[in-house]
């Protein structure tokens, strides 16, 4: 079991959230998915996350800009971008523009439990 | 003055420099699939995982994830054999080939780019063949080209229609707006489309209609009949 957290989690292909969604709910993690960065800054006003885990390439939306938009309005909300290899330069801009870590694709689950929860950890001790 | 080589460089470079573009792009795409079968099977291992600790397994539930893992692996496949058609592409200078196939081709291959533009490409394919004899990999580059014009003169959300029309001895590929289109002809990718129209042995013009704009690509049927 994890400690308990509630994660967002923004990727524009829908079954690949919906599956990460139901398979982190089976760990005991709250999840929310949505498809699309103004979808994601309308759940970060409504409710509190740990952390939030973002594709880079959205649909229509630059994903660095709206992890930066994500930024300015919650500064401490930990960001874990999602990557493929081809995106990497894009991440490393990512963690310059304030991204915790990035995690590629194809996804380990657990390596991705791991790191958000080593990120909400750092977090939570920075806050403290 | 470029020399003759000079320009033969710039060329090749630019070609690569498509060809790597439109491979990268694939290669996301077929990442995203992989991807996403990986967390469906993940999926079944974790119903698995339950059904061993006494919860019943749910077949209907079975089903639907099968049913996505199959939807994405015709998806994958697809993608492969467009990548495959498109990478032949280079492997000769002259080809005879059908012209909406190359345009479907290159769609499915570039979709997700358009899709980041938030840009809709409408084309309606002619009923029959249009066969038209030239450079595949480059008519495909310079359809692009087209494309990534329009967008860029009618941004944010540019609404493209396609259209080709095959005449006597060339053909010709309309790309259209209904609005946008200033300044068109004074960006670079019009000075590169021009070039590559010319390498294939036609011209390209731009008509300014109402608000918006057609960007004409006119090609010989036979690259022999043009040069």
């Amino acid at each position: 079991m994890y400690e308990p957290f509630r994660v967002l989690i923004v990727d524009d292909e829908e079954d690949l959230l919906s599956t990460l969604v139901e398979r982190l709910e089976f760990r005991g993690i709250e999840t929310v998915g949505v498809q699309t960065g103004t979808q994601a800054l309308a759940e970060i006003a409504k409710q509190e996350f740990d952390i939030v885990v973002q594709d880079v390439k959205l649909k229509g939306e630059d994903g660095v800009e709206v992890m930066k938009r994500i930024k300015q309005v919650r500064p401490n909300l930990p960001v874990i971008l999602l990557t493929g290899h081809m995106s990497q330069e894009t991440s490393r801009e990512g963690l310059q523009a304030g991204a915790i870590d990035y995690v590629l694709k194809p996804i380990n689950l657990e390596d991705l439990i791991v790191k958000m929860q080593e990120a909400i950890a750092t977090h939570r001790r920075s806050e403290s | 003055m470029n020399t003759g080589a000079q320009d033969r460089e710039e060329h090749l470079r630019a070609d690569l420099k498509f060809f790597g573009r439109i491979m990268a792009n694939v290669s996301h795409e077929f990442n995203n699939v992989i991807t996403i079968i990986g967390e469906l099977s993940g999926l079944l291992q974790d119903l698995a995982g339950l059904a061993e600790r006494g919860r019943p397994l749910p077949v209907e539930k079975l089903e639907q994830v099968t049913a996505k893992i199959n939807l994405h692996t015709v998806r994958g496949k697809e993608l492969i054999s467009h990548m495959n058609r498109f990478s032949h592409g280079v492997d000769e200078e002259v080809h005879s080939l059908d012209l909406r196939e190359s345009i479907d081709n290159l769609s499915v291959l570039t979709h997700r780019l358009l899709e980041r533009r938030e840009a809709t490409l409408a084309f309606t394919a002619p009923e029959s063949k249009v066969p038209i004899t030239c450079d595949p990999f480059l008519v495909q580059r310079a359809l692009f080209c087209s494309w990534e014009l329009a967008m860029d003169a009618d941004a944010p959300s540019p609404a493209l229609e396609l259209v080709i029309r095959p005449e006597h001895n060339s053909v010709d590929i309309l790309v259209s707006s209904v609005s946008g289109g200033e300044g068109i002809t004074s960006r670079e990718e019009w000075r590169e489309l021009s070039v590559m129209a010319g390498r294939l042995g036609g011209r390209v013009t731009v008509d300014r209609i109402d608000d918006g704009f057609t960007i004409r690509i006119s090609l010989p049927a036979h690259l022999d009949a043009g040069t």
